[in-house]
């Protein structure tokens, strides 16, 4: 099984897609990180005064141009006992001075949104891999080699999903350290203490395991239809049509439904429009049941059908 | 029989089909392929060959029959003797942006073999200048030797090779059944499916010729060659017509064909023809049994209607 295992490694590591997947990547994290760097400064004590100043003064003139006038808006619609300059100081917005330095706090906020892309790219990765392997004929010389249809598949199951795993972590890893140099040498690091590095870390181990469990689930999906465009075109037609549908058709169903469970994992927090919930643990718990019987299934047919 | 490696017993496979019909590939196959030599597996388009090989190596599932290899049930234990066992079913399946050296490799860890031995069948198929080119390159009879290669990486006791020569141009073909020869040399048991008969006739010391799923003739060469035909001689000489008077009266079956005689005898007999003509002062100007090639047997054997016409049941 290791022999296997560390082919699998190789084969999907030289895949010519994961390579270019992975340059475009860092090179978009790169790009980030650059212009994040160059945007963030600290203010020192002067000119945020002359920033403070500014942002008043055009403040006091949006006010000053509500209340004559400017804004259209007509006198019926001032409430009764309010004259024109309270209403136009309820509705023009107050200053708030932009703060231009970036505090390393807001990692996780990126992180979180970035883990989203990740686990879609991820999942068309475990896809692909099944999906190149049918296109081009290979698992038939695969099984001339090991014929034992549930090792080879489990093998391959694991292998995307580790590698999903790993990988989530890296990229995580690496936007980390791509935008940690704009928030010590021009933004902030306050806040950063062990406390949050450990909350960070729960929630991107549990947002790789998402992945993980994404690309297997793509990988199994892709080796049941035997092809790439199938299985990506079945997950996302059940995350952008099937399961929206559903919500709104029967929403006592949430609770079984994968996206909606999948944020709640990661997030720790229900998504907004949902009524009931699981609890994390129970989010997750019902993820690993989904990969397991998506695996189940495609092996359970992958020892029926023949390869021909 | 004892010292088969490859046994089919009774092999009946069927294809469903996505629209509710069903292709019969293989009708009742029974084969066995002893130890040593190399064994043609022969039969026209369709025939049921790769099905046949698909079925030996577990990639199909029979309908009925089973298939053994090397004394192991292929359903139940392929896997104990699979990596005794080389193979290529139809054209060689590898990553094709992959290089032909990687592919190698990928398949010889599988098995714990080294990179000496990736070298080695590079190397023997002649494609050590090409390693590093990635598949998609490659001609059609390169990929062809790739495959050998990877079949030959196991240095395999039985290589199970379905139409080898397949796109490869005279001296490939030349060099596949050089290669085939001195595997065969080496102790191991190659079965050979292939389309091209005159390689076939040069390169096995078996046949199995196979017709709409069924056996029609199995043996050693020579005699599936002979199968049913009476042995005959062709005799040159000048006096045609008297010669062949003179045979007939002598009491041989003979007739007159193309410029020559026929005369229904086994070479081992050719001295009756001599002696007899001689008595009458004819003398034979040639005197050879007739050659019948695989490629007639093949034909005659593969064009006799099946009694089973109707062989795609809808």
């Amino acid at each position: 099984m290791s022999n296997l295992l560390r082919v699998e490694f190789r084969r999907l590591l030289s895949r010519r897609i994961v390579r270019f997947a992975g340059a475009v990547v860092l090179l978009g994290l790169l790009i980030a990180g650059l212009v994040l760097f160059v945007r963030s400064h600290r203010l020192d004590a002067a000119s945020a005064a002359r920033l403070q100043a500014k942002e008043e003064a055009k403040y006091e003139q949006a006010i000053a141009s509500c209340s004559a006038g400017d804004f259209g808006i007509p006198p019926s619609d001032v409430p009764k006992g309010e004259t024109m300059q309270q209403f136009c100081q309820e509705i023009v917005q107050p200053p708030s001075i932009p703060n231009p330095a970036f505090h390393l706090t807001q990692y996780r906020a990126v992180a979180e949104g970035l883990s989203g892309l990740l686990i879609a790219l991820l999942t068309v990765l475990g896809a692909t891999s099944a999906g190149a392997e049918w296109h081009s004929g290979t698992v038939t010389t695969q099984l001339t080699w090991e014929p034992r249809r549930t090792r080879l598949l489990v093998a391959k199951v694991a292998v995307a999903g580790v590698f999903a795993f790993v990988a989530f972590f890296a990229v995580e890893a690496l936007l980390f350290g791509v935008l940690a140099p704009a928030a010590l040498f021009r933004g902030s690091t306050n806040g950063i203490d062990a406390g949050w590095f450990a909350g960070t870390g729960v929630i991107l181990l549990r947002a790789a395991a998402v992945a993980a469990m994404g690309a297997a689930i793509g990988h199994t999906l892709a080796w049941l239809a035997r092809n790439t465009a199938v299985a990506v075109g079945a997950a996302l037609g059940y995350a952008a049509v099937v399961e929206p549908l559903l919500r709104a058709a029967r929403p006592k169903w949430e609770p079984w439904f994968l996206v909606s469970n999948a944020v709640r994992f990661i997030t720790a927090h229900p998504l907004d429009f949902t009524t009931q919930a699981r609890s994390t643990t129970g989010a997750g718990i019902l993820l690993a049941a989904y990969t397991v019987g998506a695996v189940v299934v495609s092996l359970a047919v992958f020892r029926r059908r023949d390869v021909t | 029989m004892d010292s088969a490696v490859i046994e089919v017993e009774g092999l009946r496979k069927e294809y469903r089909r996505m629209r509710g019909g069903r292709t019969l590939a293989v009708d009742g196959l029974d084969m066995s392929v002893p130890q040593g030599g190399v064994f043609g597996f022969l039969g026209p388009n369709g025939a049921g060959k790769t099905t046949t090989i698909r079925c030996l190596l577990g990639l199909v599932r029979p309908t009925a029959g089973r298939c053994t290899l090397l004394r192991a049930d292929v359903h139940a234990a392929l896997a104990s003797v699979i990596d005794r066992v080389g193979s290529i079913v139809e054209t060689p399946a590898l990553y094709p942006r992959f290089s032909g050296r990687l592919n190698l490799e990928l398949l010889s860890r599988l098995q714990g073999i080294g990179r000496g031995a990736v070298d080695a069948v590079l190397d023997q198929v002649g494609l050590a200048d090409r390693a590093g080119d990635q598949v998609r390159t490659y001609s059609l009879g390169m990929k062809q030797r790739l495959g050998i290669a990877a079949a030959l990486l196991k240095d395999p006791e039985v290589l199970i090779l379905d139409e080898p020569a397949n796109g490869l141009d005279p001296a490939g073909i030349k060099e596949v059944r050089d290669l085939v020869r001195r595997l065969s040399s080496q102790g191991r048991t190659v079965f050979v499916s292939s389309h091209q008969l005159a390689e076939v006739q040069q390169m096995c010391d078996r046949v199995a010729i196979l017709s709409r799923g069924r056996l029609v003739a199995t043996g050693k060469v020579a005699e599936v060659l002979s199968r049913g035909r009476r042995e005959v001689l062709i005799v040159k000489l000048r006096e045609l017509e008297a010669g062949l008077g003179a045979l007939r009266t002598a009491g041989l079956e003979a007739s007159m064909e193309d410029g020559s005689l026929r005369v229904q005898l086994p070479a081992s007999e050719g001295a009756k023809v001599t002696e007899i003509l001689a008595s009458r002062g004819m003398f034979v100007s040639e005197l050879r049994p007739e050659e019948v090639s695989l490629e007639d047997v093949f034909l005659e054997l593969t064009q006799e209607p099946s009694p089973s016409q109707d062989h795609v049941a809808r």
